[in-house]
């Protein structure tokens, strides 16, 4: 046969098969990755719920969380010194007001729907455990229909002070309804008078030296947190509570040393107390 | 979706992420208060007043590592789209960057929820921003890696 009238195989375009594609070519790489992330974030948020299981305080006491928050590290709160608060004394008398017994006299005046009065307990607990203990405190809330609704704190009802260098007395005028719930003594209603020509409360009177009318820092800070959150936040220089709270706190502490003679040394001597007693009228 | 428009949109999501990096840096520089909601849970002031505002061990605001990172997530979509053939060093360069950046979100988010206790909606949005550009990323090495596996490098320009 001749070449030329050799039969020739067709030409036909390759075929068109269906490119394999391994799994990793398909979305589920990417679905994976993506699900990692959220899955991250779900973690993360869940935490954040576990640690702050809302208003309710079951299983936890007063006590609890007041040893928790008088436990803060001297560390701790000499990093956060005054903690972006700013000095909330005005200057009282010239003279310090004391007990029978020669200790200075520390007297709060507030009430148990008061969100500021319910900010400014925790400075309180924190700073007057610093001089002495504080027993049978109680866990509460301000109003659930005023500012700041269900501010979280302490009640100071029924709890007892104890200390061999102040003299601490408190009085919640009204309850969480706004009904009266205690008067004040003579003494304090006669500080109260003498230093609050609007009345306005938490009323803070360090032995009539130093007065504080309002809280140290705003009550929005503590919103939705649960006592355990705050007390849990105050180890860390770096949380807003723990500015707050302990930085008030500090003041506080300061104003008192001023008074007791800078006694307890171990509490008055702290660099970041000497400084912010420095910053006090006298 | 082709290639040069997954870049397009990782261009935009940066040019979006640098807008608000930039407004937040201004405002912090400034002391200009932040156009959001001022509640218990969502408060931008409160998180971006805080401690995990700046880069630690600096005073350099984390919107600047904002700028920085949706600057260079900009340039390297920019390059994805400026070449007409896949890149894949750019792809991973541009996938390990959108890492770091979530990396860096992670660590952002758990600072407001377990430590601030507040929600930065401009933050959560830059968040946003660098999730999305870390799945487009993603998908962008896929198909560089599967085109070049099947020998197909253009297949998807």
């Amino acid at each position: 046969m001749p070449p030329t009238e050799a039969r020739r195989a067709p030409i036909r375009p390759p075929l068109k098969r269906p490119l394999k594609r391994s799994w990793w070519q398909g979305p589920w790489p990417i679905i994976i990755a993506g699900g990692l992330v959220l899955a991250m974030v779900a973690a993360l948020v869940y935490l954040s719920l576990l640690r702050s299981p809302g208003p309710s305080s079951a299983g936890i006491t007063g006590d609890q969380i007041a040893a928790r928050v008088a436990a803060v590290s001297p560390a701790v709160s000499s990093q956060i010194g005054a903690g972006g608060t700013t000095n909330p004394f005005s200057t009282g008398s010239s003279t310090a007001l004391r007990n029978s017994a020669g200790l200075p006299m520390v007297i709060y005046v507030g009430a148990d729907y008061c969100p500021y009065c319910a900010a400014e307990r925790w400075s309180l607990v924190l700073a007057t455990s610093r001089f002495g203990q504080l027993r049978n405190m109680s866990l509460g809330s301000s109003s659930s229909t005023d500012v700041f609704p269900n501010t979280p704190t302490f009640s100071f009802t029924g709890a007892t002070y104890t200390s061999s260098v102040i003299d601490f007395s408190f009085v919640e005028t009204s309850d969480r309804q706004q009904k009266p719930k205690s008067t004040p003594d003579v003494l304090q209603q006669s500080e109260f008078t003498k230093y609050n020509s609007t009345g306005s409360i938490p009323f803070v009177d360090i032995a009539s030296r130093h007065i504080a009318v309002g809280s140290g820092y705003p009550p929005d800070v503590l919103q939705n947190l649960s006592w355990s959150t705050i007390a849990s936040d105050l180890i860390n220089p770096d949380s807003l509570v723990a500015k707050d709270i302990v930085g008030n706190a500090n003041w506080i502490t300061a104003a008192i040393c001023q008074v007791t003679g800078s006694k307890p040394q171990s509490t008055c001597a702290a660099p970041e107390i000497t400084t912010l007693e420095s910053q006090l009228g006298k | 979706m082709t290639a040069s428009r997954l870049s397009a949109a990782l261009l935009v999501m940066a040019l979006i992420g640098l807008g608000i990096s930039v407004y937040l840096t201004v405002a912090h520089y400034q002391h200009a208060p932040l156009a959001c909601v001022q509640t218990s849970l969502v408060n931008c002031d409160a998180v971006t007043h805080s401690s995990y505002s700046v880069v630690p061990a600096t005073s350099v605001p984390v919107s600047v590592a904002g700028v920085v990172w949706f600057l260079v997530s900009g340039i390297l979509a920019g390059m994805g789209l400026a070449r007409s053939r896949i890149d894949p060093t750019i792809r991973v360069v541009h996938a390990i960057w959108a890492l770091g950046g979530i990396a860096a979100a992670l660590w952002l988010i758990r600072a407001e929820l377990e430590i601030i206790h507040r929600i930065c909606e401009w933050c959560t949005a830059v968040h946003l921003l660098v999730f999305l550009s870390l799945i487009v990323t993603l998908v962008r090495v896929q198909k560089a890696v599967g085109a070049s596996a099947t020998m197909h490098p253009d297949l998807d320009e």
